[in-house]
């Protein structure tokens, strides 16, 4: 479990831990004391929001993996040149302007973490999910993989390599994962269906139903 | 910076809170924010950076890293970018805490001051190739730097020389204009090298500044 202290309250009783104002109360004080200054141009924090809402998805990922199993030629661009490929759908954006596609096999899985903090391909994948920010996360997968997927309900075959990417610079990445047998002459939309976010992030493999 | 962000490999920690596919709702993916303030961090931190122009990305990583280490364990994550884009308007005099203070009806904590002033781009950086092999420099540095502790003077492999260079995040994480423009490399090392026999992993990928690194044997 995360650590979860209640923020209704201003903690006083840990060695370390300063009195707070809630987490709320501080977070808009911020945005308000900045508006009273006019830094704050109209709409400017809801804007964002929707973006981070709506147009950062790992739908997008999904429709990128989804081209690259049934087009050769894309597959190509995409894991030589991920920027250029992520470019033709017009996927780039804010913390994904170089992207880097990173191959599975049927004998290497790759899975990827930011160990300092939270790096994500925010506009492919989406926002990264609280557990991916988790010091569990973060102190764990680079060091024990294996034990940290099984645990989250991915079980890798002996012979299958792990191979932990930690996102320290500003290469974003994305997982292609492989093609599931069963999935012969699916529709991209389908396709697209088993690439879910955890499948990019590279610690689940995509499922048949 | 050997802060407690650093976290990879440290030892301890229970499972990860989460079954893959399993999000709120049903859904595969995960809601972005779970409370009304949730997005005010990251949309005020570019406010800071790309309207106001008053720091860059990577003082608001060395911001958070400063949050006092009990401090920052405590510290769910959203919240962690309010008090550090909180600092950085304090520290470039935008805000007092004062006034975030009185805003907030309470106390306002900020991050602790720099202990180092940053540094420079070197001068006498090597360019490398795909399958050379590469040491990471064995260096100490109290600042701003991306380079986790774990790969500090280990041996790896070039996977890949990046198409793009980038400020030296040592430099501009100290809001410096003298990070240069370097290229990183992904360094991939075996898991051995990095923590022996105690791991499960074959191999760890590292996206590191040309700067961190020197030939191997140097």
């Amino acid at each position: 479990m995360s650590v979860m202290i209640e923020h209704d309250q201003h903690i006083t009783n840990a060695p370390g831990v300063p009195e707070q104002a809630p987490a709320r109360d501080r977070a808009w004080a911020l945005h308000e004391a900045l508006n009273s200054k006019g830094h704050v141009p109209d709409g400017y924090a809801e804007n964002w929001k929707k973006t981070f809402e709506e147009d950062f998805t790992p739908r997008k990922g999904a429709e990128l993996v989804a081209r690259a199993w049934t087009d050769p030629e894309f597959r190509e661009l995409l894991l030589t040149d991920g920027t250029a490929a992520v470019g033709q759908y017009g996927y780039l954006g804010p913390q994904g302007e170089y992207i880097t596609a990173l191959e599975d096999t049927p004998t290497l899985k790759n899975v990827i973490v930011c160990s300092l903090c939270s790096c994500t391909a925010w506009p492919i994948l989406g926002l990264p999910p609280t557990w991916y920010k988790s010091f569990e996360y973060r102190a764990r997968v680079v060091r024990e993989p294996r034990k940290v997927l099984e645990e989250m309900g991915t079980t890798l075959p002996e012979d299958v390599t792990v191979k932990v990417v930690d996102t320290t610079a500003e290469t974003r990445f994305m997982v292609l994962p492989v093609r599931p047998a069963g999935t012969e002459g699916w529709t991209a939309q389908q396709l697209q269906q088993i690439v879910t976010k955890d499948v990019l992030i590279g610690v689940a493999v995509p499922q048949v139903p | 910076m050997d802060g407690v962000h650093d976290l990879g490999g440290k030892q301890g920690f229970a499972t990860v809170d989460h079954k893959i596919n399993e999000y709120e709702h049903g859904q595969t993916y995960s809601d972005p924010f779970h409370s009304d303030w949730e997005h005010l961090p990251y949309s005020l931190f570019f406010l800071g950076v790309a309207e106001m122009g008053k720091f860059s990305v990577d003082e608001v990583r060395h911001v958070v890293e400063r949050i006092a280490p009990v401090h920052y364990l405590v510290t769910p994550y959203y919240e962690r970018y309010a008090i550090g884009v909180a600092t950085l308007m304090v520290e470039t005099g935008v805000l007092t805490q004062a006034e975030l203070e009185a805003f907030a009806g309470g106390p306002f904590p900020l991050a602790l001051p720099v202990t180092s002033p940053g540094r420079p781009a070197r001068s006498d950086n090597h360019v490398y190739n795909v399958g050379d092999t590469v040491r990471v420099r064995d260096e100490y540095f109290a600042g701003h730097i991306r380079m986790p502790a774990y790969c500090r003077g280990r041996t790896g492999v070039i996977r890949h020389r990046t198409g793009e260079k980038w400020p030296l995040p040592d430099a501009i994480g100290h809001g410096r204009t003298d990070g240069g423009a370097e290229p990183t490399y992904h360094v991939e090392f075996t898991g051995k090298e990095l923590f022996g026999s105690d791991t499960d992993a074959d191999a760890v990928m590292v996206d590191l500044f040309e700067g961190y690194l020197e030939p191997a044997g140097a």
